[in-house]
């Protein structure tokens, strides 16, 4: 979570390169945020104590991290609450500058094979990582560029069909259509916030759970609707 | 090689008991034990070695642990023994005992043998 503290600040005598394997291994055990900081104080303080790294004491991080065998508790509903949230936005994101230059030129909006393509593929994507993300993310880590190359290149194609394949099928009043992206990208905000603000963060023992906050990133396709919608009521008048 | 370089296999089966023993003594937290073991005799523990037993005598309900603030340090996570680990302990150090009875007597030159060898051709 962007508002909890660095797993590294909280272990002063540790190797940052150490603590960031071990937590992530843990993470993707899905051990939960709190024992992952007890498992950390305990490696921090017999390092503080013994004045050995922490590769000379406990060896590899993601074997002492296995060796711990700590009790998985998957957060399945906060995985799911979150990619709802980004399809949500993500239908909002693709209507809103659409319906804003239809807005701008008048007419109807037409709602095109190529637009319902998109929507359906991401979608699909999203469905798919959901019920994925665990083995997913275990790839991305082991193998990071192609991974960021290939959601790139997905990403680029999903939006094809949207601007190639432009024969309508069906039209409304560019204002439903306004009204519609609104209550999409506010409803996908709120899900989002809700799923994302719960959050798991590491930590130390006896420390106070931080209250729940909005994260700054489920504004971020909000912006992008108003930008992108803002660019297509100029490029239109 | 020095007297407190064991075998590691050898002390995959010891260390349970030895760890129980020196809870025994009292609540302590985990690089003391490793402490009070070397100073015992049984060599330098890793760390990597010594947590993961700790943590599978608290699933086992043999420890229970609490966490005490450390003088400007870090603090400690404290471990004791509960009446189920006394119990294990106790349990341990008897077969422990036949164990080593019965392998010192395998061990032992013939002639130190309690029980009569049977014949060899």
């Amino acid at each position: 979570m962007a508002h909890a503290p660095d797993p590294t600040s909280l272990a002063p005598h540790l190797d940052a390169a150490w603590v960031d394997d071990f937590v992530v291994r843990l993470r993707l055990r899905d051990v939960p945020g709190d024992r992952i900081g007890d498992a950390l104080a305990e490696v921090d303080a017999h390092c503080a104590d013994s004045g050995e790294t922490a590769l000379e004491a406990f060896g590899d991080p993601t074997g002492y991290a296995d060796s711990l065998d700590l009790p998985s508790e998957p957060d399945e509903a906060g995985v799911r609450r979150t990619l709802v949230g980004s399809g949500l936005q993500i239908a909002g994101l693709l209507l809103a500058p659409q319906a804003v230059g239809t807005l701008a030129t008048g007419g109807r909006l037409p709602i095109t094979a190529g637009a319902v393509t998109t929507l359906a593929v991401t979608l699909a994507v999203l469905a798919a990582v959901a019920t994925w993300h665990d083995q997913l993310l275990r790839h991305v880590l082991a193998r990071p560029w192609p991974w960021s190359i290939g959601a790139g290149l997905l990403a680029s194609a999903s939006v094809l069909p949207m601007l190639l394949w432009e024969s309508p099928v069906a039209d409304v009043d560019p204002w439903v259509g306004i009204i519609a992206a609104v209550a999409l990208l506010a409803a996908g905000v709120v899900v989002q916030a809700r799923a994302l603000g719960a959050g798991d963060p590491v930590l130390l023992p006896g420390a106070e759970r931080p209250a729940p906050r909005v994260d700054a990133v489920v504004w971020m396709m909000p912006a992008a609707a108003v930008v992108l919608s803002a660019f297509a009521w100029f490029v239109a008048r | 090689m020095s007297e407190n370089a064991w075998p590691a296999e050898w002390l995959r089966g010891v260390l349970e008991p030895c760890v129980l023993r020196v809870l025994a003594d009292g609540p302590t937290y985990g690089y003391a034990i490793a402490e009070r073991l070397a100073d015992l005799g049984l060599g330098r523990l890793k760390g990597g070695t010594l947590y993961p037993l700790l943590g599978r005598m608290e699933s086992s309900g043999y420890v229970t642990v609490e966490w005490r603030a450390g003088a400007g340090g870090p603090g400690r996570k404290f471990y004791e023994l509960t009446e189920a680990g006394r119990t294990a302990l106790a349990d341990a150090t008897a077969r422990w005992e036949q164990f080593t009875t019965t392998t010192r007597s395998i061990l032992a030159p013939a002639a130190d043998r309690p029980d009569p060898t049977p014949e060899v051709l």
